[in-house]
């Protein structure tokens, strides 16, 4: 019986193991549940060329503007000096900290909450010495600032918007008429060529 | 000529060999030591992070949308939390392990599926199957309280032999090693599926990021995208063959040391702490009974050559006899464990 359940154990473990190398390699559902995360090893492989930062700002009715995040409990740095709002990507935590810090402090009115992101090139991370290694001209950091989101005094979302490097890449795409009709080519399969799709044919035929 | 054995045969002797469990042992002692990094930092803010007082981000929401796990009051979560740390130290001596190491595994994976932003990284998703297996091994037969306590237990019977070294079946030692080369075989077809990888772009864009700890070397090489470019091709063969070749052979006094560097260059360029350590906890998995011999030996040579490493050898031996021989303290040593658990607890929610 023991050895029965042994065997049970390391036959479902592989094959969890398996399964998640298999979806990963063949984008089959490989974000299906969160359990995939468990199973699914993609990491270290999405680094954009922008640093992005965030901010979550609520507007009184006076026109002042509160910083409402990392919140009002102590500040926590997890990884280093950066503090934790910076490294929530999806925006999951940036309205709970915004009411969370309404909740609790006395303040006039506020007419609205934004989300900012605030973006610059990665070259600016570089420091002073490693800049002038590469480049002639001075460093002149330039930060973008892009309003992801806003949201009612509480809670409640008037708009919403995807993140900055995504519009980049949207716009580059759209910019772009050759990307443009490739983006309208055939459907997602693994067994055809690209190069036998029906809408390429017809591109290539003007 | 030497016959070669059946195909099933040689899977058996693969998972179900008896062994003593040294690595899973080591492993077992290290990890939670390393996870003590990540968990006492969070301890302060657990309110903040994980309950529903607080701002939790669930891993949940980027994959179905929603929140899939209960959020609990601030209070009750700073007792689970403490009951996690509590657990996780016990584990390391080895007391009551096998719970200790089920409860750690639990609580652990709970609690960084409800913080998705400054607690879940794949090194954390690492540590949970490892506490996993280490849930289904006999980690706590050496070197624990239990291992201690049973021995004390077995030396008032005279008719009985002298204490022997416990042995068990491979097979857990076996899938944390498979989950190792299942890791980096799937962190090579990342890499694969990433065409900016091997131009250099990523591992450039990396190094110049700013979210990890400080790595100056990194950026200082990201000057020399040639560099990283020839780096990135090593770095994916390294990990496709490891599976094939991290194996007891001669390969693997290869393989394992350029594991160990490879992920000691991460801390230096890429500013990753807490992955490599992880990662070298798993790398225990790899010693065998034979290893441990060799490596006991190699250690009494050095104690005899080097005087303070006796002394230190001879003050632990003093202290561990010290002890003495405590055979009243084993039958209740579960129900002290039950007890002091919820004491723990509550003081742990106070004290918050």
């Amino acid at each position: 019986m023991k050895r029965w359940l042994s065997n049970l154990v390391i036959g479902l473990y592989l094959s969890a193991l398996s399964g998640g190398i298999v979806s990963y390699t063949l984008n089959f559902g490989p974000s299906c549940h969160p359990i995939m995360y468990y199973f699914v090893w993609d990491m270290f492989c999405g680094w954009s060329s922008h640093e992005i930062r965030y901010h979550v700002i609520g507007e009184g009715e006076s026109g002042t503007c509160y910083q409402l995040a990392p919140g009002p409990w102590l500040r926590f740095m997890p990884y280093g000096d950066l503090d934790r709002l910076h490294y929530d990507v999806l925006g999951n935590s940036h309205r709970k900290m915004a009411l969370n810090t309404l909740k609790v402090t006395d303040h006039e009115p506020i007419r609205r909450v934004v989300m900012l992101e605030e973006v610059w090139p990665k070259k600016y991370n570089w420091s002073d010495a490693v800049w002038a290694m590469r480049y002639d001209e001075p460093k002149e950091p330039m930060s973008y600032f892009w309003q992801r989101s806003e949201m009612t005094e509480d809670g409640h979302v008037l708009s919403a918007v995807p993140d900055y490097t995504t519009y980049l890449n949207s716009k580059s795409i759209a910019n772009n008429p050759r990307l443009v009709n490739d983006t309208q080519i055939g459907k997602k399969h693994y067994m055809v060529s690209p190069i036998i799709r029906t809408g390429f044919q017809e591109n290539t035929d003007e | 000529m030497e016959s070669r054995e059946p195909l099933s045969v040689r899977i058996k002797h693969f998972f179900y060999d008896e062994e003593v469990p040294y690595g899973l042992a080591l492993c077992r002692i290290s990890l939670p030591l390393v996870l003590m990094g990540l968990v006492l930092p969070r301890w302060i803010v657990c309110r903040e992070l994980y309950s529903a007082d607080g701002a939790t981000g669930q891993l949940s929401v980027g994959y179905l949308g929603y929140d899939l796990l209960p959020e609990l009051p601030g209070s009750v979560v700073a007792a689970l939390y403490t009951v996690m740390v509590i657990s996780m130290l016990t584990l390391c001596a080895g007391w009551n392990t096998r719970i200790s190491a089920i409860i750690s595994f639990a609580t652990f994976t709970y609690f960084c599926m409800l913080d998705c932003v400054s607690t879940m990284t794949k090194y954390t998703a690492i540590s949970s199957h490892v506490m996993f297996i280490l849930s289904l091994s006999d980690c706590g037969a050496i070197w624990s309280v239990d291992a201690w306590l049973a021995r004390r237990q077995r030396n008032l019977n005279p008719t009985k032999p002298m204490y022997v070294m416990p042995k068990s079946a491979a097979w857990p030692r076996r899938m944390m090693q498979l989950l190792i080369c299942y890791v980096y075989f799937g962190a090579a077809v990342t890499k694969i599926h990433t065409p900016s990888f091997f131009s250099g772009d990523q591992l450039q864009y990396w190094m110049l990021t700013h979210l990890n700890y400080q790595h100056p070397i990194g950026e200082l090489l990201s000057l020399y995208p040639i560099l990283l470019v020839a780096m990135g091709y090593v770095t994916v063969i390294w990990e496709v063959t490891f599976f094939f070749c991290g194996w007891k052979s001669s390969w693997r006094s290869f393989y394992l040391p350029v594991g160990i560097l490879f992920h000691f260059l991460t801390a230096l360029t890429l500013g990753l702490l807490m992955f490599p350590m992880v990662c070298y906890c798993t790398y225990f998995s790899y010693l065998d009974d034979e290893d441990m011999a060799t490596s006991c030996a190699w250690l009494r040579r050095q104690t005899r050559r080097f005087g303070w490493l006796k002394t230190a050898s001879v003050r632990l031996t003093d202290w561990r006899n010290r002890l003495g021989e405590r055979p009243e303290w084993s039958r209740p040593s579960p129900i002290w464990f039950a007890g002091a658990l919820p004491v723990v607890a509550l003081r742990g929610a106070a004290f918050e």
